[in-house]
């Protein structure tokens, strides 16, 4: 790969693809902040221009536009409480509370630079390890999957709050969500009264920004007219607080980086897992994990470094094998096709320097994301500013337009409504949304790959462990849920319920 | 984009059009043209009609929006294409799954709400298995299927989708019960082929184009095409009836309809842009380079082979138990 | 609106009764023994074990305080009438955009929710003249969503 460096710094280094690559940092930069447009979206956006352009222009533009847009999304989560994707889900309540603490630009200056190191660190694994982990990434089938999931829906467990009674009730809501539309093994309609919108399940960006944005526009009404609660102290120097803050977060970083990379790889399960999953193992070996939830500085440095290391990590199984990870890399293996590159184990040896200078891109990418981000960041922040009663409204605008931009269905704006009433309902009774939202997110894929599993092994339940990866998480996965009862058992036998 | 003059007169048009409709035909298209795509981003339906819409939008002379209205199992996008106003200011592509979804009781809507403008393309069916399996041929398959019913696993598509027919069909052709390879339901052709390469799945029937990165890689292997001739970008991959003898063939299409009622006007001047834009070089080359065909097919074509694959597809499932119409 | 953990119990064991009654009716997986009726029956009976656990938990406490307390959002008229225009506004856009358009639907929506939330006249008009003309841009003519045109089609083209 080193040999290639010359020829692709040549390449990327020209002055088309600089422009190109500036122009598409801004785009993804102002599409991710835009509440409900996804990098996907933006990245659908560039298809046609790309026609005009060389393919490392057109390759440099789409890692510009993914890598900015996975940051910027984190943007309204925090000063908003508005999540763009599920994977920023994960630690949009402590963003938030740190924003209401006034320290807006201390959240998103570690979710800038620990999103840029997360990056840059997934790089640097795509760049020396890609066939081997393609190849490691391949031999996942329906069961790995299966485990997988169980996997992270046990890490429920751990962000459930203080009362595991109603995180437990969450989660149930969360998975009955899910349920909602056609059964995966039969095609059959369930829970969707009549309505063909909800075939296919209840859109899911709208479903958050009703949960997240809507139930808190909902709940600060009593408080409308009165003087902002939110006070913005400005930070010196954002670069030098969130410095601090990663020194203090070694371990976090470093495990949010691994964790972030390892199930990235895995076509499918992608960025969203991997910030909950590094979530959740973030509050479970934190010193302070009350503090989860409330404003937890070290949850945003796992989970934030978590979802932009699996980004680099989906790019794997696409170039190796030509298998998308994500909608993303879905549209990235038409253009490489397109551009006469074939996706391949032989990718490396037949184009290195035009995949040398993709890496390169990425590696730009995450440098860039510094400067460009810490301006956006101190734009943005000036949000906050806005007096309540004008900017209310305009976040439920937003927050419509942005629900509706997802799949271009009205309908979406009354799946956003309800969803907010409910989460709303549910807040106001102690039981947490986050538990909700990741069932949402993994209901499907269990009840499916348990259900294609069941079906395969012909109904026998020993086929569940009969593959050695299989096997070894389902270990894990055992392993989890020992460590949370006897955690539980200790801790205070007395308000276990039976 | 729009000059002042161009603006002026627009206005003026849609002025008068406002009071007699349907716009003439001379002036259309004024203003820009939503594409309606009724799957997500990065699949095969979306990139065909990703690069016509480039294309057309230069033969139409305004921009041609793409807009993928996702949700529902198709039924959402393909419903707001033949409910739009038959202006010829929303069109869309309508997929194989028109001739489906009635069937299985999902929506009353058929291809007779569209008005049909071209085909983009046909996408036809291979039986594809991992490089490791040792099933060398087609008949090799058939001949394991047949001594073991329902010990080998097929997939690529939800339960009742247009590969699970593919593979019923060419079961039942050969005289096998139509679950003799018994389905296994996945998310599409990528995430089957993913569970093919695993080792989770035997079979997977889907479109040809859609395994010709991992054909490639030498990850998968084709066994036969389902098509009456071989295919140019697979020489070496024999049809069904060479291989077995059956004259089962199954291809998915991809086309370009309007609502019902477009003006005859409208509805020409969208063919003859359609087709234009489908005999660029660039058509060419973007169809090219992922494994898929150029076929294109004026409206009346079209019509014709809908039908017939509307009736042929309703034979299949009703066969299958998945018609409930 | 704030219930006891008893009432809450009340409500899931409900909900648990009502998905398992409609779950009850889905049809079986061709030659297996479940189907998509699987998955709700044990999400129902899951609502069931914790509305039971939360019943017991009071009740072992002693049932004291209110079944329902109204909250601040639903204990207050004009937080309640607040939440209500809210709501209703999401409901007016869903009506009435498809004919008159994103932007005057848009901004009659801003005007009557900034006003009613206390902001002097002029800089209500001022959020609904600015604020869809602005998102209009960025999403309807830059980013291509096909936000509803209505009356701006007849001035724009």
């Amino acid at each position: 790969m080193i040999e290639a460096l010359p020829q692709a710094l040549a390449l990327i280094l020209t002055p088309q693809t600089v422009l190109v690559g500036i122009g598409a940092a801004l785009f993804g930069l102002f599409v991710g902040a835009m509440p409900g447009l996804s990098a996907t979206m933006a990245v659908a956006l560039l298809v046609p221009v790309s026609f005009f352009l060389d393919p490392v222009s057109a390759l440099t533009a789409v890692v510009m536009t993914t890598a900015m847009a996975i940051f910027a999304g984190d943007i309204p989560a925090a000063l908003m409480r508005i999540p763009g994707t599920p994977a920023s889900a994960a630690y949009v309540a402590d963003a938030y509370a740190l924003t209401k603490q006034g320290r807006a630009e201390l959240a998103l200056g570690i979710c800038l630079v620990a999103s840029a190191i997360g990056g840059l660190f997934g790089t640097a694994v795509l760049v020396l390890l890609a066939p081997w982990l393609a190849e490691f990434a391949l031999r996942f089938s329906g069961v790995e999957y299966f485990w997988l999931v169980a996997l992270g829906l046990s890490c429920a467990v751990l962000v459930a709050g203080p009362d595991p009674l109603k995180g437990a009730v969450g989660l149930l809501v969360g998975l009955f969500i899910a349920t909602i539309g056609q059964d995966v093994t039969s095609g059959y309609p369930r829970f969707t009264a009549g309505i063909p919108n909800l075939l296919s399940g209840v859109s899911f960006i709208p479903a958050m920004v009703g949960m997240f944005a809507i139930a808190e526009i909902l709940r600060n009404l009593p408080t409308i007219r009165t003087a902002a609660e939110v006070q913005t102290r400005r930070l010196g120097s954002i670069l030098r607080g969130t410095g601090a803050v990663l020194r203090r977060h070694p371990v976090n970083l470093v495990r949010g980086n691994v964790i972030g990379t390892a199930i990235g790889i895995l076509p499918g399960a992608g960025a969203d897992i991997a910030a909950w999953i590094s979530y959740a193992v973030g509050k479970r070996f934190s010193k302070e994990p009350e503090k989860f939830g409330r404003g937890s500085e070290e949850g945003l440095v796992d989970a934030g470094a978590a979802n932009n290391a699996a980004i680099a990590g989906a790019w794997v199984p696409a170039l190796v094998f030509g298998i998308p990870g994500d909608s993303v890399t879905a549209i990235v293996i038409g253009l490489l096709l397109m551009k006469g590159i074939q996706p391949g184990p032989d990718i490396f040896l037949m184009n290195p320097g035009q995949i040398g200078a993709v890496f390169l891109a990425f590696v730009l990418a995450n440098l860039v994301m510094i400067p460009i981000g810490l301006v956006a960041i101190r734009l943005c922040a000036k949000v906050l500013l806005v007096p309540r009663p004008v900017l209310t409204p305009l976040i439920l605008l937003f927050c419509m337009v942005g629900s509706f931009a997802i799949d271009n269905d009205p309908f979406a704006l009354v799946i956003m409504a309800v969803m907010g009433v409910l989460a709303w309902a549910m807040e106001e009774n102690g039981i947490p949304i986050a538990p909700a939202i990741l069932g949402i997110v993994l209901g499907d894929p269990f009840e499916k790959h348990f259900m294609t599993t069941m079906m395969k092994g012909d109904g026998s339940l020993a086929y569940f462990v009969s593959r050695p990866i299989a096997a070894v998480l389902a270990a894990i996965t055992a392993l989890v849920w020992l460590a949370i009862l006897w955690g539980l058992v200790r801790r205070k036998p007395r308000t276990v319920t039976a | 984009m729009l000059t002042r003059r161009s603006l002026g007169r627009a206005a003026a048009l849609a002025g008068a059009a406002a009071l007699a409709r349907p716009a003439s035909a001379q002036a259309y298209p004024v203003r820009p043209i939503q594409f309606i795509v009724p799957w997500g981003a990065g699949g095969g339906t979306d990139y065909h009609s990703r690069t016509i819409a480039a294309l057309m939008e230069r033969e139409l002379g305004q921009p041609v929006n793409v807009v993928n209205r996702t949700g529902g199992s198709g039924v959402v996008g393909h419903s707001a294409i033949a409910e739009a106003a038959p202006d010829g200011y929303t069109i869309g592509a309508v997929t194989v799954e028109i001739g489906m979804m009635h069937w299985q009781g999902l929506t009353r809507l058929t291809w007779r709400d569209y008005t049909p403008i071209a085909m983009m393309n046909l996408v036809p069916a291979g039986v594809q298995v991992a490089a490791d399996s040792p099933w060398r041929t087609l008949k090799d398959m058939i001949d394991a299927i047949r001594a073991n019913p329902g010990r080998y696993k097929s997939s690529g598509t939800g339960q009742g989708g247009i590969w699970h027919l593919a593979i019923a069909g060419l079961l039942q052709s050969v005289g096998l019960p139509p679950d003799a390879a018994p389905w296994i339901p996945s998310d599409g052709a990528a995430s089957g082929l993913r569970e093919l390469v695993a080792g989770g799945v035997h079979i997977v029937p889907c479109g040809i184009a859609e395994a010709a990165p991992l054909i490639r890689a030498g990850r998968v292997r084709s066994l036969a095409v389902m098509m009456p001739q071989r295919l140019p970008a697979f020489p070496d991959v024999p049809t069904v009836k060479e291989a077995i003898g059956s004259d089962w063939t199954l291809a998915s299409y991809l086309s370009v309809m309007g609502p019902k009622g477009l003006p005859a006007a409208i509805a020409r001047r969208l063919e003859e842009a359609a087709l234009k834009a489908m005999a660029t070089e660039q058509w060419k080359a973007a169809m090219e380079a992922r494994g898929f065909g150029v076929n294109p097919m004026p409206a009346a074509e079209l019509a014709a082979f809908v039908e017939k694959s509307d009736r042929d597809l309703g034979a299949v499932m009703r066969a299958l138990g998945l018609a409930r119409t | 609106m704030r219930l006891s953990d008893a009432a809450l119990g009340i409500v899931l064991l409900g909900a648990a009764a009502a998905i398992a009654w409609t779950a009850r009716g889905f049809p079986l997986v061709p030659g297996q023994a479940f189907g998509p009726s699987l998955f709700p029956l044990l999400i129902a009976a899951g609502f069931a074990a914790c509305g039971a656990g939360l019943i017991v938990r009071e009740a072992r406490a002693g049932l004291r305080g209110p079944w329902i307390a109204a909250g601040p959002l639903l204990g207050e008229a004009r937080a309640r009438f607040d939440a209500l225009l809210l709501l209703g506004a999401i409901g007016f856009y869903l009506a009435a955009a498809p004919r008159l358009g994103f932007v005057p639907t848009a901004a009659v929506m801003l005007l009557a929710l900034v006003r009613r939330f206390g902001a002097s006249w002029w800089l209500a008009v001022a959020t609904a003249v600015l604020g869809p003309l602005a998102l209009h841009l960025l999403f309807a003519e830059w980013l291509r969503v096909p936000l509803p045109l209505g009356l701006i089609a007849s001035i724009r083209y």
